[in-house]
This record gives structure tokens, sequence and C-alpha cells, in this order.
């Protein structure tokens, strides 16, 4: 009984760990990719200087970031925090893809 | 993550800080020392003279100097001259006169020579001693970003991931919170884990605007390395496209130079020459006049000197330079103020431009910058804080300690909470251990090798070549030794030994001055040369609260040792029952 009680324990910290470590992932590696695009992103909205939007977006970028990883660690549930984070990374590419090919505006 | 938003909070709080905790400690230790970087170069090079006591007129001095420079013969083919009066500025208690040779091929500046000069007479002083080559102030200044012994822009990166954890640190700190205001104004001795949470909130409260402010616009140094995707996935990933949009930025934010690449916030080397043309190489073909040979066309100079100083009140003249008539452009001297009169990083900002034939004044080009580069530049400005007096400065380097305290008390507070459930179930976790010795490794470890600077700079002979890396060696091998020491030992009697050694060695900077110097406390202080004297003095108050710490660990030894024995002696007596 207490074997079979340790082995679940053990599973479930593990489990935990493999939780911490892939917010973790989502937030850092996720969070980083989704900052750079939010540059491309804001200066979609700028129809003159473009330079100085891109500008002020790099110096906000840090923010997007922080909110990122600040998100992904207060949800709740994993698989939301995973939806969203590759949701909008998916959203975010394609806008900035469709721009570049000239289809967007 | 948690149950609640504020739990999940605090939980990556704590984590987020324990991982880059460390590294930040060093970064903030380094970093607050930089605000005072002018002050320990010259502290670490004692063979410079002390503040005069007698300071005449901008003019009367400037006068002074600008005849050496024209009558010495090494100062005559010289690309410019300086005269850096003595005033209320920053590093400005002695007069000095400097000329700087033409650039060798390949290098960007050429040599500088200084000649100090005694404000009564006006004569060069003879320094018995040259003055010592020193890694200074600036090698402190440039390990807070670049560290050391690994290659500069992988040290920059590493900084940096740091740094936007910290930023997540500080704001789910202050997330995290319940009522800020009260916990600030709560602090509850003696009660271990809960003063040690007083403690840090306390401390990380009271300058938490420096904190946020410190470490945002810490990011924005390397802002193209830190998000290297932003502008090529707007503008292109071809090299062309990233110089077409710093070309662009410059008309934009019309400042003639784009900040975020490090270094003086110069311009990329290839946009700047296509904006300013003046990168040089191509007009060396035309040689001009060496300057000791224009002088003698010049106006009268110090005339200008008297006018400025009447315009901007006495001492507040920093320095006087004069560059000749080259490719073009006339004869120049140029009068920069002991203080600008902005808080963002521009260079030369408050200069007032002469022509050095006509006395004519050449008008500032106009500062008309865009909204979003006066707040880049302002955020670097304040970061620096190159604009601050020294009142400013004090408050700079208090902000900066309470900074490492912050991230001290966190380090140690990790620590402290999870001891008791650790003892309680009698596993000492690997983990925790490794957490314990490193705070003692990194916290006491790091301010006595900062200690062993010093001492290397006293000690290292003065001719020695080469000394300068040897300073920065002896602070990293005091440092390794010290943490050698902290893993062998228990964690407490590491702690009281290594902070016991760090303060004595603290302490005992200004008597080892006294002994290998003529510039200790004795004689900065008779000649109210403030700056140096500040120096020793701030040794003094390290070193107390070094040792006040020690002396902390020391009655917590003492109260272990004591509970241990009670608790044997009622375990004898049970035994001795049971018998």
């Amino acid at each position: 009984m207490s074997k079979l009680l340790q082995l679940v324990a053990a599973t479930e910290l593990a489990r935990y760990r493999w939780t911490v470590g892939w917010r973790a992932l989502l937030a850092s590696v996720g969070g980083f990719l989704i900052a750079n695009l939010s540059v491309p992103m804001l200066v979609l909205f700028a129809d003159e200087q473009r330079a100085l939007t891109t500008y002020s977006a790099t110096l906000f970028s840090f923010v997007v970031w922080l909110l990122v990883i600040m998100t992904v660690f207060s949800m709740s549930k994993t698989l939301h925090a995973t939806l969203l984070v590759l949701g909008a990374l998916l959203l975010m590419s394609a806008v900035v893809l469709l721009e570049q090919g000239g289809l967007l505006l | 993550m948690k149950a609640s938003f504020r739990q999940s909070m605090t939980w990556l709080h704590t984590w987020t800080g324990l991982v880059v905790g460390w590294v930040l400690f060093f970064v903030f230790v380094t970093g607050t020392a930089s605000y005072a970087t002018q002050e320990i170069t010259r502290w670490m090079q004692p063979e410079r003279p002390m503040q005069s006591l007698l300071v005449p007129d901008a003019a009367t001095q400037f006068d002074m100097a600008y005849q050496q420079l024209r009558s010495l013969p090494q100062s005559q083919q010289a690309q410019s001259w300086t005269v850096n009066l003595a005033s209320d500025a920053r590093n400005s208690s002695a007069l000095s006169a400097s000329w700087t040779a033409a650039p060798e091929p390949g290098e960007r500046r050429g040599p500088t020579e200084t000649l100090y000069m005694d404000t009564s007479s006006g004569q060069p002083i003879e320094l018995a001693e040259p003055v010592r080559e020193t890694a200074g102030g600036r090698a402190l200044l440039r390990m807070h970003y670049a560290l050391h012994y690994i290659p500069a822009d992988t040290a920059i990166l590493i900084v940096g991931l740091c740094t936007m954890l910290m930023l997540v640190a500080i704001v789910t700190g202050v997330v995290a919170h319940k009522k800020i205001i009260k916990d600030f104004f709560t602090y509850r001795q003696q009660k271990g884990l809960r003063s040690w949470l007083d403690a840090h909130n306390l401390i990380s409260v009271s300058a938490l605007p420096f904190y946020l402010m410190i470490t945002y616009s810490g990011l924005l140094f390397f802002l193209y390395s830190y998000m290297p995707l932003a502008v090529p996935l707007t503008y292109g990933f071809e090299p062309e496209n990233r110089d077409a949009y710093y070309s662009e930025l410059m008309t934009q934010t019309g400042s003639g130079r784009v900040l975020g690449l490090g270094g003086g916030g110069g311009g990329p080397r290839q946009a700047q020459t296509e904006q300013g043309g003046r990168s040089g190489r191509e007009g060396r073909s035309v040689r001009p006049l060496p300057l000791g040979q224009q002088a003698e066309q010049f106006t009268d100079l110090s005339a200008l000197v008297a006018q400025t100083e009447e315009l901007w009140g006495k001492g507040q003249i920093r320095s006087v330079t004069i560059t000749p008539a080259a490719r073009g452009q006339a004869a120049q001297l140029q009068i920069t103020p002991a203080y600008a009169d902005t808080i963002r990083r521009s260079r030369g900002a408050g200069t007032l431009s002469f022509n050095a034939q006509t006395a004519q004044a050449i008008a500032a080009s106009p500062a008309d910058v865009a909204a979003a580069e006066v707040f880049g530049s302002s955020m670097l400005g304040l970061h620096e804080g190159l604009f601050a007096d020294s009142w400013l400065r004090w408050l700079y380097l208090v902000s900066g300690l309470l900074g490492c305290a912050m991230i001290a008390t966190g380090l140690v507070l990790w620590t402290v909470k999870r001891r008791p459930k650790l003892a309680k179930t009698g596993e000492y976790e690997a983990g925790h251990q490794l957490v314990e010795k490193l705070n003692v490794a990194t916290i006491a470890g790091l301010s006595f090798g900062l200690a062993a600077y010093f001492w290397a700079n006293r000690l290292i002979p003065a001719d020695l070549a080469g000394r300068q890396q040897w300073e920065i060696h002896s602070l990293f091998l005091a440092w390794g030794a010290l943490a050698l020491y902290s893993f062998s030992r228990p964690v407490f009697i590491a702690w009281r030994d290594s902070l016991s050694l760090a303060a004595a060695a603290f302490l005992l900077l200004p008597l080892l001055n006294a002994l290998t110097t003529e510039r200790h406390l004795g004689q900065t202080l008779w000649q109210q040369d403030w700056a140096l004297a500040s120096v020793d003095l701030v040794f003094i108050l390290l070193g107390l609260m070094l040792g006040w710490a020690a002396v902390k660990v020391q009655r917590k030894l003492g109260q272990t040792k004591h509970n241990t024995a009670t608790r044997n002696r009622t375990a004898t007596v049970a035994s001795a029952e049971v018998l």
C-alpha cells in the first residue's frame, strides 16, 4: 500500500515537474517569439514614420514578453496556456507573412 | 499554475528570483560601484594630485594651461588640446592640460598626454612618480554588463536574459502583494522567517521605482541584440535592410544616431559615415596646419571663457577643448558645462562652440527630437546617471546598494523558508544545500573579491607591466578561494568566517592606503578632497555593514549551539531515567 502511495506521489511530482518545464518553455521561447513578432504587428498600424514605430514597438516588446510570461504561469490549465501561446504565434506569423507577401492591406 | 493568481505570481517571483539571483547580485554590485567609476579610478591612481585649495576663476586657469599647451614642444602637433578646469564638476578637482595625438592607422583615437598644474602658481606639478596603470572603475563598469573571462557577446546575452527575468521578478513581486503600503511600514524583529520577509519587502519597496527603471533601461542598451528578430521581421533579413532601417530611423528621430546597439551610443559604423561623413580616412590626404601654428591666429580665447563663466556661474565650466581647422571646418573652441542640462544620454549636451579665429558662436544643431527617442535616450541617461550632481550620485549609490541588499535578502529568504521543513523531515536536500552554499559564496565571496581588487591595486608594484589584468585576476582569485572555503564548511560557519574576512578586508583598506600612499584619510580630509576621502569612508562603511552581519551570524551560531547543548542534556537525562 505504502509502495503504491509512493509510486503515485512520485509520478505526481514528475508530472508537476514536466508541467513546470513545459510552461517555462512556453514562457521563454514562446514569449520571446511573440515579443519579436509584436514589432511587425504594431508597425502594420503605422502609415508613416515606419522606422520610429519599429523602434517604439521594440522598446515595448519587452513588456509584451513580460505579459506572456505572467499569463503562461497564471493560467490554471496548462493546456489553455499552450493553446493560447501557440495560437497567438500562429496568428501573428500568418499576419506577418501575409503582410510581407503583399497580400494584406 | 497555482490555485490563485496571487499564488502563481508568488511562485513565479520565487523561482525567477532564485535562478538569476547570483548573476544579478554580481551585476548589481559591480553596477553600483560604477556610479563611482571616476572616483574609484582616482583612488586607484594615488599619484594624481589632490584637490586644489585655491581655485582662481576660469579664465585665469585657462590661461595658465593654454600657455603650457602653446609652448610645450610635444603638444604642437596634437589633434586637439583640452583644458580640464578645477571646477564643481565631477572628477574635476585639479587643473590639467592634455593633448591628443593623431590616431595610428587602425586605431580610433590617438594617445593622450596630461600635464597637471598648480592653480596658484600656474606651474606644472612634477609628479613624484608616474601615474600607475589601473583597471580602475572602468573594469567594474564593463564587468557589470560584459562579465569577464567569457566572450563579451555571450556575456551580454546572459546578462540580458537575467535582466529580463529580473523584470519578471520585480513585477510579480509587486503583484503578489496584498497590501504593499502596509508591508512597507512593517518590520518584525527577531522573528526568523518573518523578519527576513519584512526586511526583503522593506528594502524592495523603498527603491522600487529605481529597480524598475534600472532593469528596464538595462535591456535597452542592447535592444537589438535582445530582440534580434524585431527589425528583420519588419524590414527584412538582409544586412542592407538593417542599414536602411538605421538610416531611416536617424532621419525620423532627428538625433543622428542609433541607440540600443551597446557601447557609447554611437551609430552603426557604416550608417554613421553616410550621415556625418566625418569618419576621416578619405580626408587624410590634405594635411592641415599643426595646431601649434594655427594657434598664432586665434582670437583672445580666455575672453570667451570668461564670458561663458559669467553666463553659467563660477565653477560651472568643466573643460575647454580646442580643435584645429581641418577639412573645411574652422578651428573651434568648445566649452563644456559641469553638468549637462538634460538627463538624456546625449554627448556634448549644453556645450558651447566658438570659431577660434573670429570668436563667432557656432550654433548647435536644433534639438528637435522625436518623442520615442527622447524616451529611449532618457532611459539610458537615467540608467547611467551621468547627469547627476554629487547629492543625486549618493542617492544612486544608496539605491544601488539597496538593490544588492534586495537580491541578497531574497536569496537568503529562500533558504530560511525551506529550512524548518527540511529539518523536520530530516532530509537535507542536495538542492537546498547548494543554494545555501552558493549564497555564501556569492554574497560574502564577491564582497571579499571586491576588497581584494583594491588591495591588489595598492600591493602590486606600480610599474609592473600588465598590472591592470592582475588587479582583475585578484578579484576573481580571492572570490574563488573564499567560495571554495564556503563549500567546504557548514553553512553558518562559512557565513560567519566569510563575512568576517570581507569586513576585515574593507576595514583595513584605509589603513593599507595610509601605509602605501600619501592619499590617505589624514591627507584627503585635511585637504578637503571630499571625493577622494569618500572612497575610503565608503570602504569603512561597507566593512562595518559586513561586520554587523558577521556578528549577527555569530549570535545565531551561539544560540544554535546552546539549543543543541540543552537538547543533548535533556536527552541524557531522559535516557538516564529510562535506565
